[in-house]
């Protein structure tokens, strides 16, 4: 069965990049520009892995993280949210919600692969 | 796996330039009220996504000088800067800057992207608190011959709670080198009774022969560090992760959702060959009713309830077609809040912007083709309409300089205005001006709207001679095409001392037009209906031939120029008695002409053709459309009949 991903991030640039690499590796990608959106799609299914960028309009990706952590489908899937901010403290509210891994963007498709194969089985 | 990033490159200038929108209008906003805190966080998350999507797709310069606005803005939202007036022109002037850049990507060039006053406002600030540029860590390898490291493994309780996964830890580990002796230590499970079966209850020991380095085993445990205790023997590991002293900053309050509707990027082509298609449609529907014949379908119920479905149907696709293209002229507005600032701290002036109707939609095509008139109307208005500050409390005006843009719909178009309560234009020295260069001779007789249009005219003055006029005039001429060339009018409104109003009026669309059938001889033309003022059969006695012209009509003690369209189209070798024809008035620029025609067929939408693309362009026709009986008919261009009539009936008066 194909791996199934949750994109959220409020760019479609990096949406478009991330869920293109992400098909091309084999994941069935849904996508959500912010974190209220992504939240309406958590209960479509346990997912293998969710991407979340953090600074969003609406919902912004630590909020959300909370909530899909305490989601029944979701407490177990990985969560790796994408930022610029290599901020300690805002790794850390992220970790604290309940983030997996975390990746600092500026990324490369083999990057990302790279890391998510850091969390994904 | 190689994946080529260009791909999304369109994608990224696009997002990039909205984002580059938003930073301008937060900018503004915050020069008005530096304080708030929403727009403070838009700002802020425009440059940071920039800067993510540029970072990715590799265009260093744009993250690296994003990344310099970036921390600007976040010494803003952290509250450690506050920004002065003259640091918000030093992050506009980043932004025209980032513009550029992000332009030069897409034409292929490269260009500097330092600016040395946003590094002496990083450098102001002290950028110790922003984030890490968009540089990656740097993968150090040192060459370490192989060795045995001896590890333990113990998970903390809620390990699997955020999604981790300890399976995968040995798979990258096995990645590094061999791994020997793993033992799993079970002692700590409770009793099935007290078992959490959440709960992560077991650890590791084992041995690794590596030749890795330290930094890539560190990378191993990069995420489970926090939560999981990783000992190591043989070699000293480091911990991967200080302890941090730095406290959760303080949630904000909830913010008000901003209103985002999802949107679906398509390209303006697949929605112009939707136009296209269905025009065809409505054409194709017209021939099916005409040759089924109206009498035929009013006989059969059945047939005629289809067909009123049918049309309505039609009538709703085209319609509906037709709104994907319409933005509101908001995304033409926009820019001006900029324009207007930069050039009234250039001159010197303090100048309020107002803004009205710019909900009001309209083609984007012509929206697109709108943007340089519109700025040089506005240049033209702060520059010469509006006075100086010291020349408007002399003159004793009390309400601050304005300028005002207006939009709004009106039957079968829309209206722009622009306006500024300044000085209002001279017709006396205009005229002066144009007598002078020869557009007009001394003793023509022209009332002050005509004297107002010669600004219109092609070499109607320049610059410098007409700042020192009360006047303006800059390229008018140039205006004055633009809009022809959407099919528009433009107009003047002025007086002395209280400024003036140029109202551009427009077809909401270039794609479909309302347009007023007509016969000349064997064949049909239409003219845009926006251009028809009224049609009528003029007396004998209201008639009069003038030498070299052709005809003239006296209506309401007016005198309105003929054209012959007969004669003008080239069917006709001598104009027809006007007595024995129709006269439809039409308007282009504030002035008037009567165009003689045969007859007049009815009113109908036509879908509009260009000549231009599969042709060349022809002078006096604007495009052609194709009728419901199938018969294809030209759309005759009303701006440039009206001056060629009027530059005839000119030279006429003064002969």
């Amino acid at each position: 069965m194909a791996k199934s991903a949750l994109i959220v991030d409020d760019s479609d640039v990096m949406r478009q990049v991330v869920g293109y690499t992400l098909r091309e590796a084999g994941f069935e990608v849904t996508e959500a520009g912010d974190g209220k959106q992504a939240l309406g799609k958590l209960d479509a299914g346990t997912y293998n892995l969710i991407i979340t960028d953090l600074n969003m309009p609406v919902m912004d990706g630590v909020t959300f993280i909370g909530h899909a952590r305490k989601h029944p489908l979701q407490r177990y899937t990985p969560i790796l949210m994408l930022t610029t901010e290599s901020q300690e403290s805002k790794r850390q509210q992220g970790k604290a919600a309940g983030a997996t891994a975390w990746m600092v963007k500026p990324f490369d498709p083999d990057r990302l692969m790279a890391v998510v194969a850091k969390v994904v089985r | 796996m190689t994946i080529d990033l260009s791909v999304f490159q369109a994608a990224f200038l696009e997002e990039a330039r909205e984002h580059l929108a938003t930073l301008e209008r937060g900018l503004l906003a915050l020069e008005r009220n530096s304080s708030d805190e929403d727009t403070i966080h838009q700002v802020f998350r425009a440059a940071h996504s920039i800067k993510g999507a540029a970072g990715t797709l590799g265009f260093a310069g744009i993250a690296g000088f994003t990344h310099q606005l970036e921390s600007v803005l976040d010494s803003v939202r952290e509250c450690t800067f506050v920004l002065e007036k003259s640091d918000i022109s030093t992050l506009l002037e980043a932004t025209d800057q980032l513009r550029n850049l992000v332009d030069a990507v897409e034409d292929n060039r490269s260009i500097d992207s330092s600016s040395p006053k946003l590094a002496a406002l990083v450098e102001r600030i002290g950028s110790s608190s922003s984030p890490r540029g968009p540089q990656t860590p740097a993968n150090e390898t040192q060459m370490i011959g192989s060795r045995r490291l001896q590890l333990e493994i113990h998970p903390k309780r809620n390990f699997f709670a955020i999604g981790l996964d300890p399976i995968l830890l040995f798979r990258d580990l096995e990645a590094l080198g061999t791994l020997s002796d793993v033992t799993c230590d079970v002692t700590s499970i409770p009793r099935l009774s007290e078992l959490e079966p959440t709960d992560c209850n077991i650890s590791w020991k084992f041995r690794l022969e590596t030749t890795a380095a330290d930094q890539e085993l560190q990378d191993v445990f990069l995420f489970v560090a926090d939560d999981c205790e990783v000992r190591t023997t043989a070699i000293e590991l480091a911990p991967s992760s200080p302890n941090s002293l730095e406290l959760p900053a303080v949630a904000r309050k909830g913010r008000p959702a901003a209103i985002e509707s999802a949107t679906l990027r398509v390209s303006s082509e697949k929605v112009d060959s939707l136009i296209d298609l269905v025009g065809e449609l409505v054409i194709a529907q017209s021939v099916v009713l005409q040759l089924l014949g109206e009498q035929a379908v009013k006989r059969t119920p059945v047939m005629r309830d289809a067909i009123m479905s049918m049309k309505r149907n039609m009538q709703e696709l085209q319609g509906r077609i037709m709104g994907i293209r319409m933005v509101p002229v908001a995304t033409l507005f926009g820019r001006f809040s900029r324009i207007v600032r930069d050039t009234a701290t250039l001159l010197n002036k303090s100048v309020t912007l107002e803004i009205e109707g710019q909900d009001t939609e309209i083609d984007k095509a012509v929206v697109e083709r709108l943007a340089d008139p519109i700025t040089h109307l506005v240049r033209n208005a702060l520059d010469h309409g509006l006075e100086t500050d010291r020349e408007r409390n002399v003159a004793g005006k009390l309400e601050p300089a304005t300028i005002r843009l207006f939009a709004e719909h009106v039957a079968g178009g829309i209206v722009i205005e622009v306006s500024d309560n300044g000085r209002g234009l001279d017709a006396t020295r205009i005229r002066e001006k144009a007598e002078q260069q020869g557009l007009v001779r001394p003793g023509d007789s022209l009332t002050d709207e005509q004297v107002n249009a010669l600004i219109f005219e092609p070499g109607f003055s320049t610059a410098s001679e007409v700042s020192s006029l009360s006047g303006r005039g800059v390229g008018m001429d140039v205006v004055r095409s633009c809009v022809d060339a959407l099919n528009g009018t433009i107009t003047i409104g002025t007086k002395r001392g209280e400024g003036t109003t140029i109202r551009i009026r427009l077809p909401v669309t270039l794609a479909i037009l309302d347009g007023l059938l007509l016969r000349v001889g064997l064949f049909t033309y239409v003219v845009p209906l926006l251009a028809v003022t009224e049609a009528f059969r003029p007396e004998p006695n209201a008639v009069c031939s003038v030498t070299g012209a052709g005809f003239v009509a006296l209506l309401r003690d007016q005198a309105l120029p003929l054209v012959d369209l007969g004669v003008q189209l080239h069917l006709a070798d001598t104009p027809k008695n006007p007595c024995e024809a129709l006269v439809v008035m039409v308007e282009a620029d504030g002035r008037q002409v009567g165009l003689v025609v045969d007859a007049l067929l009815g009113q109908s939408q036509v879908v509009v053709k260009s000549i231009e693309t599969h042709y060349r362009r022809v002078d006096g026709v604007l495009g052609a459309t194709i009728l419901g009986d199938g018969q294809v008919a030209f759309i005759i261009d009303v701006a440039g009949l009206v001056r060629l009539a009027w530059s005839r009936s000119g030279a006429t008066e003064a002969a």
